[in-house]
């Protein structure tokens, strides 16, 4: 649908988008920019590791799977491949309140990399190809193609960077390091030098990962099994049922002996003599770290994942080091079931080159070079899920800048996807960025069980998500609504109502009300009230989740009503939209520190403006004024 | 330009000027006014540009605050371009501050520093060259006021508030604890103590917030009225404080017949001293009014000298005096030195002392005229008055009533966390009010963000896999 502008001829023809990278946010960009009809190139290193859990074999989990909800509703491929690969499937945080709730699945490595690969092959106007990207071509300002390994140049109207942990990638085990993206990987190299020459900042992180080891050497029998939810719920929005023999995870703990062997290798570690740089994730530390710094806890927990099924391999969950191989396979062994342990592969640490998002507009696209976007863990995040959302976001806006069409933002109050690009681009991050629900404000209303009904619009919009998707959606957007009107225009009398208030122990009822207002009691489900709800079509997946969004709706009214309130004033803010080329210099009263990061940030808004860090609420409200007094002007222009 | 928060503040220079304005611009202006205001007409239904004489009350018991002019602008003919009122009322400190405080209960927020410009400019109504001046007032005023904040807050106060900060920052952090790493092995605290936690940063706060009563003395100073019958000398006792003939003294009772007002430095703490017309029945209109005066001031002391003639001894005209004192008084809380002048006359006779029915009390004995016993009346002053506790030395002393807003707003925030934790109702819930505590008593010391509250639980709780 694009014409390509003839630069030069090249051997692997032009492509409107060519993405760089096939990790999770590479496979999920390609796929958007695709689907939305761009002719688009996704080039691996290794078409063999496409979709590669580096780390652990699970997807979703606290707020991440709410983001994987979001990318499925948005219609991005995450969700759907995990419910066909899954091997084990849990609800966590059940016992909280709805907007904490969050799946999470173990993954069969091999089979989810396979099956993302098939996925991307029978995409439309999508291009797999393992050639290695070495370097950027930039004409103007403007991104003109890729360098590959060969020498040869593809040229495109849009790249999307989507490089992981390999961009000069340094892996740590004890005192010995090698370049490499991945254990067992070539790293990258080049690309962070092009960046670097066209002014980008960069920085470097670390990660880890624990060894994997053979599951037939385990001791079960000392280990306590982790079953998988009985009653297992789909990731997606389009899996009709998870139809899956799920395979349980075994935990076990570390002891006082456990943390005498790996102290005895502290002056062996890549991390304590110095030798790491880059700076890692506080909510993912090495065993050792643990140890150092939380020297009186005796015990931590080590979950056994399984790799897959038709795999005897397994992943030591907690276990995550860089030490020397010795106080490796010493240590693991003291571990209660890890006694006769044979590990497959070592532990590892990995350092990275990654690029400090506020160089990022809030569409993803680099403020120094036109249609050059970034997504994933080259953006300073961790984790497969907080990179695919950034990778279909990019997708997306890739396609849109070539159309000059509106950018697609997701604001804080729509999505986590939002909070997180919002996170990255207005504040940076100094650690591998992870999601949490904490981030987001909005909390109550971001939930990922009405993800669908907030997305679904987006996904249909840029014609990513299936039609059949889609009224599913709206078909439960209006029983939800039928329910919730029935609900509160139907009265019954005591008589009717009472038999199921004693059956469920609360408190009988004297006088004629509306359903709505038992249901209020925290006793009293919707479910209790089926047989009036019989003439409604409630029945199905579609019907029981209506039912959950009105539960959720009536029983959190009242913190719910607040919240919209509070999303209210915050889009009044962020309504307020300053121009690209707003010229900071020219406002005199802005302090100092806030006018370096206004010139340096460039909020898309106000209210993005009173998020940056250093911009005082008085610079807010001087900005105020010379944004009216710009628009004013401009009316009067006219 | 959308709902916009309604806005109240004091309009005319701090301290200045017989006369205070307090502007009130937003939607609700009209609504925020009428609940502080007692007088014939229902301010929502005045025209525009009218004013309107009426009480001033504070809008929760009622009480009258002042006699004031309301002046109703509707929007667009305004200053700000919404609707407003400029409430007009005597001027000095404490009354305006109390008006200020009554619109704030009525549901006006405290303007921030060049908003009612900023508003101005936003509606339209200041010309467009003007943009730069306006930022320009904005910057120099939220300057100034942060001056002025930080001033009044000492380092320890700040100190102390940042303390109760993080309080809240390590209650948030196990409430989230509980939400993002429910999967962790980590020991968590229990609702009970949480719940404890939350009431004593409430406590702490409400503690702050009495203060702000005795911090006023160290601002507006102490109000100190000296009654007595006629011609017991109480024009004397003022010159002699304040070592000049400014009241009028003269021997007819009666002479003084409104009050007079001197300031005075008493060991660092202004002393603003009213003398007051003699009090007893009369029937002299003049007079009488001077009395009703009298009695005014005396409802309004914070500190009551009651003097009584040593001459002449306690009269019955006394009782009538210390009746009114104890009338007065009861209601207000304030502290009362009993002195005994002109013991420079001899006595002829024996005379009446202090009745029994006043109490046990040995009088403190001067005589205005030379000077005797008045380092007596100084120190019983300092020791009476002058306490740690009523200056808020010892503890915490808020002056600012910034301050007391937002300390007010996180303490009604904690409350409803307080409720939603006691109905067991899940983390989150709890968490939305405890940042918004946080966000309450940010205004006051900086800011957090979700970034503090992982820092905590990182530093403190053994967190990943």
């Amino acid at each position: 649908m694009f014409h390509v502008k003839q630069s030069a001829s090249s051997l692997y023809g032009d492509y409107d988008v060519i993405v760089v990278g096939a990790g999770h946010a590479g496979c999920e960009a390609a796929l958007a920019s695709a689907r939305m009809g761009a002719k688009t190139l996704l080039l691996t290193m290794n078409i063999f590791t496409i979709a590669q859990m580096s780390c652990n074999p699970a997807i979703g989990g606290l707020a991440k799977g709410h983001l994987v909800k979001e990318i499925d509703a948005l219609g991005g491929e995450m969700a759907k491949v995990t419910d066909k690969t899954g091997i084990q499937f849990r609800m966590l945080n059940r016992s909280k309140g709805p907007a904490v709730w969050s799946p999470r699945a173990q993954a069969d490595r091999l089979a989810y990399s396979w099956e993302m690969r098939l996925a991307l092959e029978r995409q439309q106007n999508l291009d797999v190809k393992q050639l290695p990207a070495i370097g950027l071509v930039v004409e103007n300002g403007e991104i003109r193609g890729v360098k590959v390994q060969t020498g040869t140049k593809i040229f495109a109207r849009a790249v999307i960077l989507t490089a992981g942990t390999f961009l000069n990638g340094k892996i740590f085990i004890g005192l010995q390091a090698i370049h490499a993206g991945r254990a067992g990987e070539f790293p990258a190299r080049g690309i962070t030098e092009d960046l670097v020459t066209l002014g980008f900042e960069y920085g470097r992180l670390k990660t880890g990962t624990p060894p994997r080891i053979d599951g037939r050497t385990v001791d079960f029998s000392k280990t306590t099994l982790q079953p998988g939810d009985e009653d297992p719920v789909p990731f997606s929005y389009q899996t009709e049922r998870l139809d899956v023999e799920q395979i349980p995870c075994y935990l076990t703990y570390t002891n006082p002996k456990t943390h005498l062997v790996l102290g005895s290798g502290l002056d062996r570690s890549p991390l304590y003599t110095g030798m790491i740089h880059g700076v890692g994730p506080r909510y993912c530390p090495s065993i050792e770290d643990k140890i150092v710094r939380f020297s009186d806890k005796e015990h931590h927990q080590i979950f056994l994942e399984p790799e897959g099924r038709d795999t005897f391999e397994m992943y030591v969950n907690g276990f995550a080091t860089s030490l020397p191989e010795d106080v490796q396979i010493q240590s693991i062994r003291t571990i209660p079931g890890l006694e006769r342990v044979e590990i497959t592969r070592l532990g590892y640490a990995i350092e990275y080159d990654f690029f400090p998002p506020t160089q990022l507009k809030p569409n993803l696209e680099t403020k120094r070079v036109k249609n050059l976007f970034f997504a994933g863990q080259i953006n300073g995040t961790s984790g497969y899920e907080e990179a695919a959302a950034q990778g279909i976001m990019a997708g997306i806006n890739a396609v849109l800048n070539l159309r000059n069409e509106e950018p697609f933002v997701l604001d804080r109050s729509e999505a986590y996807t939002g909070v997180l690009i919002d996170d990255l681009v207005t504040k940076g991050t100094k650690e591998p960025y992870r999601m949490f629900t904490s981030r987001a404000e909005y909390r109550l209303v971001l939930r990922q069980d009405n993800a669908d009904l907030r997305l679904m619009e987006y996904g249909r919009k840029y014609g990513l998500l299936p039609e059949s998707a889609y009224q599913k959606m709206a078909a439960k957007r209006s029983l939800i609504q039928e329910v919730m009107d029935f609900l509160k225009r139907k009265k019954v009398s005591p008589e009717e109502i009472n038999p199921i208030l004693r059956q469920k122990g609360s408190q009988p009822s004297s006088k004629v009300d509306s359903l709505y207002h038992y249901l209020k009691r925290p006793e009293i489900s919707v479910f209790d009230f089926l047989p009036w709800l019989k003439a409604m079509p409630i029945d199905g997946r579609i019907g029981e989740e209506a039912l959950e969004q009105v539960e959720i709706d009536v029983k959190y009214e009242g913190y719910i009503l607040r919240q919209q309130e509070q999303i209210e004033k915050f889009r009044r803010m962020e309504s307020k939209r300053l121009p690209e080329d707003f010229d900071y210099d020219a406002i005199p009263s802005l302090s100092s520190e806030g006018r370096e990061k206004l010139k340096k940030i460039r909020p898309r808004s106000i209210g993005q403006a009173s998020r940056i860090s250093g911009v005082s609420v008085s610079d807010v409200s001087v900005l105020m004024v010379f944004l009216s007094h710009r628009e004013r002007r401009a009316v009067l222009e006219k | 330009m959308g709902k916009t928060e309604t806005i109240s503040a004091i309009s005319t220079p701090f301290g200045m000027g017989g006369l205070s304005v307090i502007r009130i611009s937003g939607e609700r202006a009209l609504s925020v006014s009428e609940k502080i205001f007692r007088g014939k007409v229902s301010l929502s239904g005045v025209p525009t540009h009218t004013a309107h004489v009426g009480t001033i009350v504070d809008p929760e018991s009622g009480q009258a605050i002042d006699q004031g002019v309301f002046t109703v602008f509707r929007a667009p003919h305004s200053y700000t371009g919404e609707d407003v009122v400029e409430v007009s009322c005597h001027g000095g400190t404490f009354v305006t501050q109390k008006v200020l405080q009554a619109t704030l209960q009525a549901g006006a927020r405290l303007a921030e520093p060049g908003e009612f410009t900023k508003r101005a400019f936003l509606n339209g109504k200041l010309d467009l060259s003007r943009a730069e001046a306006v930022a320009d007032l904005i910057q120099a005023q939220t300057e100034k006021s942060l001056r002025a904040s930080y001033q009044q807050l000492s380092g320890k106060l700040f100190r102390q508030i940042q303390t109760v900060q993080k309080e809240l920052i390590e209650i948030l952090g196990f409430l989230e604890l509980e939400l993002d790493f429910s999967e962790e092995d980590i020991e968590l605290i229990s609702r009970e103590e949480l719940m404890a936690r939350v009431d004593s940063i409430k406590d702490t706060l409400k503690k702050w917030i009495s203060s702000y009563k005795n911090g006023r003395f160290l601002r507006d100073g102490v109000k100190m009225t000296i009654v007595g019958r006629p011609n017991v000398g109480k024009s004397s006792l003022l010159n002699r404080l304040i070592g000049s003939d400014r009241a009028i003294v003269d021997a007819t009772p009666g002479t003084t017949r409104d009050a007079v007002e001197v300031q005075l430095d008493i060991k660092g703490v202004l002393f603003r001293i009213i003398d007051t017309a003699g009090l007893r029945q009369t029937h002299d209109r003049i007079e009488a009014k001077g009395v009703e005066i009298a009695q005014f001031h005396l409802g309004e002391a914070d500190l009551v000298v009651f003097l009584f003639d040593g001459f002449t001894g306690w009269l019955p005209e006394d009782d009538f005096v210390w009746k009114k004192i104890m009338d007065a008084t009861t209601k207000s809380g304030a502290a009362i030195l009993i002195v005994e002048n002109k013991i420079d006359l001899r006595k002829n006779e024996e005379v009446r002392g202090i009745p029994d029915s006043v109490g046990q009390v040995s009088p403190i004995r001067i005589s205005a005229k030379t000077g005797e016993g008045m380092s007596s009346l100084y120190e019983a002053i300092e020791k009476e008055f002058l306490t740690d506790e009523n200056l808020g030395r010892e503890e915490i002393v808020l002056t600012n009533m910034r301050h007391v807003e937002a300390m007010e707003k996180t303490i009604s925030a904690l409350e409803v966390a307080r409720e939603t934790l006691q109905n067991g109702l899940s983390q989150e819930f709890a968490a939305v009010d405890i940042r918004g505590a946080l966000t309450a008593i940010g205004e006051i010391v900086g800011e957090t963000s979700p970034e503090d509250v992982l820092d905590f639980i990182f530093g403190r709780f053994c967190i990943g896999k």
